[in-house]
């Protein structure tokens, strides 16, 4: 392909296409079939593995698509299981919201109590309960991996494909990236958008010049790639990455200035770093003046890594046309009272940057639900667009796009 | 209400301390939208001019061990980290056009407890 661009493209591309069909994918019944076919299969990132650290630890996190709620634990031997959250007496929820430690897990409604391996270990008035079998009332358990710092939750009864597989072509190339970090953001919105919508918006860098002029007016691209191409861009079996530009000449801000001078660089700057010290998977392609990393998890999950950080943005859906966005930020660990300055300064950076992204979603998102607009055109920048529709289509057995690929000169 | 103090030789800063010596992120946002842009400008102006001598100051202490008066002084300063982009950014108001409506982002964990200092 002609692209006159600094872009390096690697991945298999010759399935993707550049025109998409857009009404049947945002109707009720086009969710109905998402559901079904991509989030009850899908190997589902839900998590982070540092929110559990401790044997006892665990996080009670909601999973709209599957309007359930679900326990996630590091049990007595160390190891991450996940369980539907929900005493097996009578159905009320066991642990009512947010995280902590615990020994062990006790319903409030009548005193059933769970192991942290998820076995009832206690049935309070048991001799009314005549022949009861507690080897089989468990905890209901839902198939979970732990790969580096993301747990990963998959609905079947059995994984249709076990996570390695699952996350072929990147599976080995994230040891070790969130050692050194700390949460030091944690944001939550509900759009009025469609959740392929909110997802596309943050796996493409087109955008940025246009949309993001208030908060980061200079932070990518610069004289040597005016448009700000992708670095590099990669499209995989069940995700895609591109690692984005730093403009080298960009103009710190007084506050940034001082702040990231007195600490570490973090968002919007980007310091020069030393491939040698990254994992493989990190600015794949050994950038010289890389930015950062969008990796997309099919379906709903985006990773960012950055020197000194990194961000995961959930997009849940919650039906077709609205979608709960969670994002969280990490940073270095903070040393001194000037760093934590510089990641507060930082995650107010990224969430102004994202308050501008969200904007423009919803307003594009009501309409795209008008049902006026036969389909999308992408650009080979929007590469990681494409991907999704692809895999989601392959996903739900839907034929290949129906959209006839013709040339965008065609009447 | 006690007033909260800062150590010796940020007295010129205490003015500011009932107003914008936040200790989460949730609040730092509303004061910042419930702000105009000329107190805004005040408030980075009266900071900014300290910083390096708060920076200075504050380093001298572990995190995790401050004094209230520490404290104090780290929560103006994070005012200060956490209100600085639109003075930094020379926009017009205390927002950008088209920004996504403030009042509906939402806060969780470590944005909605007390930052760790």
């Amino acid at each position: 392909m002609t692209t006159n661009s600094i872009t390096v493209f690697k991945g298999e591309t010759s399935h993707l296409r550049r025109m998409v069909s857009v009404p049947d994918r945002i109707s009720k019944e086009g969710y109905q079939r998402e559901l079904e076919m991509i989030f009850s299969r899908a190997w589902l990132p839900s998590a982070s593995a540092s929110d559990i650290p401790d044997k006892g630890s665990y996080i009670v996190v909601d999973i709209p698509p599957k309007k359930t709620s679900v326990v996630i634990v590091r049990g007595n031997d160390g190891i991450v299981r996940a369980f539907q959250n929900v005493c097996r007496h009578r159905g009320d929820q066991l642990v009512h919201g947010g995280q902590g430690c615990r020994k062990q897990f006790t319903c409030g409604f009548h005193g059933w109590r769970y192991s942290l391996e998820g076995a009832l270990i206690g049935v309070t008035d048991d001799t009314q309960f005549p022949e009861l079998d507690r080897s089989k009332l468990g905890l209901i358990p839902v198939n979970c991996e732990v790969w580096n710092d993301l747990i990963l939750l998959n609905f079947e009864k059995t994984p249709h494909m076990p996570l390695k597989d699952w996350l072929a072509g990147i599976y080995d190339q994230y040891s070790g990236y969130a050692e050194g970090c700390e949460k030091v953001g944690e944001h939550r919105v509900v759009l009025n958008a469609n959740w392929n919508m909110a997802v596309n918006a943050f796996c493409e860098g087109y955008h940025n010049m246009y949309i993001h002029k208030y908060t980061v007016p200079d932070y990518q691209g610069g004289k040597n790639n005016p448009m700000r191409h992708r670095a590099y861009i990669e499209v995989g079996k069940r995700f895609g990455r591109y690692s984005a530009h730093a403009n080298m000449d960009h103009k710190r801000t007084p506050a940034e200035a001082v702040l990231y001078g007195r600490s570490r660089p973090l968002f919007p700057s980007f310091p020069k770093t030393d491939p040698k010290t990254q994992t493989l998977g990190i600015n794949p392609s050994r950038f010289e003046e890389w930015a950062f990393d969008i990796v997309h998890l099919f379906p709903n999950f985006v990773f960012n890594p950055t020197a000194n950080g990194h961000q995961y943005m959930w997009f849940w859906p919650i039906n077709e046309d609205h979608v709960e966005l969670r994002v969280v930020n990490y940073a270095f660990k903070a040393r001194n009272a000037a760093d934590r300055l510089a990641q507060a300064y930082s995650r107010v950076r990224l969430r102004e940057v994202l308050r501008e992204d969200l904007a423009t979603m919803e307003a594009a998102s009501r309409m795209i639900a008008t049902g006026s607009l036969p389909f999308m055109v992408f650009s080979q920048q929007e590469l990681l667009i494409q991907n999704h529709y692809a895999i989601a289509d392959e996903m739900m057995g839907r034929a290949p796009e129906p959209i006839e690929q013709r040339p965008l000169t065609a009447a | 209400m006690t007033t909260r103090s800062l150590p010796d030789g940020f007295e010129d800063l205490q003015p500011l301390v009932a107003d914008w010596a936040l200790d989460n992120e949730k609040d730092r946002y509303w004061k910042l939208h419930r702000s105009n842009i000329e107190d805004l400008r005040r408030f980075f102006d009266a900071v900014f001019a300290r910083i390096d001598d708060i920076i200075d100051r504050l380093n001298q202490t572990p995190l995790g061990s401050f004094s209230d008066e520490e404290k104090t002084l780290m929560y103006l300063a994070m005012t200060f980290a956490e209100t600085a982009h639109p003075i930094d950014l020379k926009w017009k108001d205390v927002d950008f056009n088209d920004a996504y409506t403030w009042e509906k982002f939402e806060f969780r964990g470590v944005s909605l407890a007390p930052t760790p200092v």
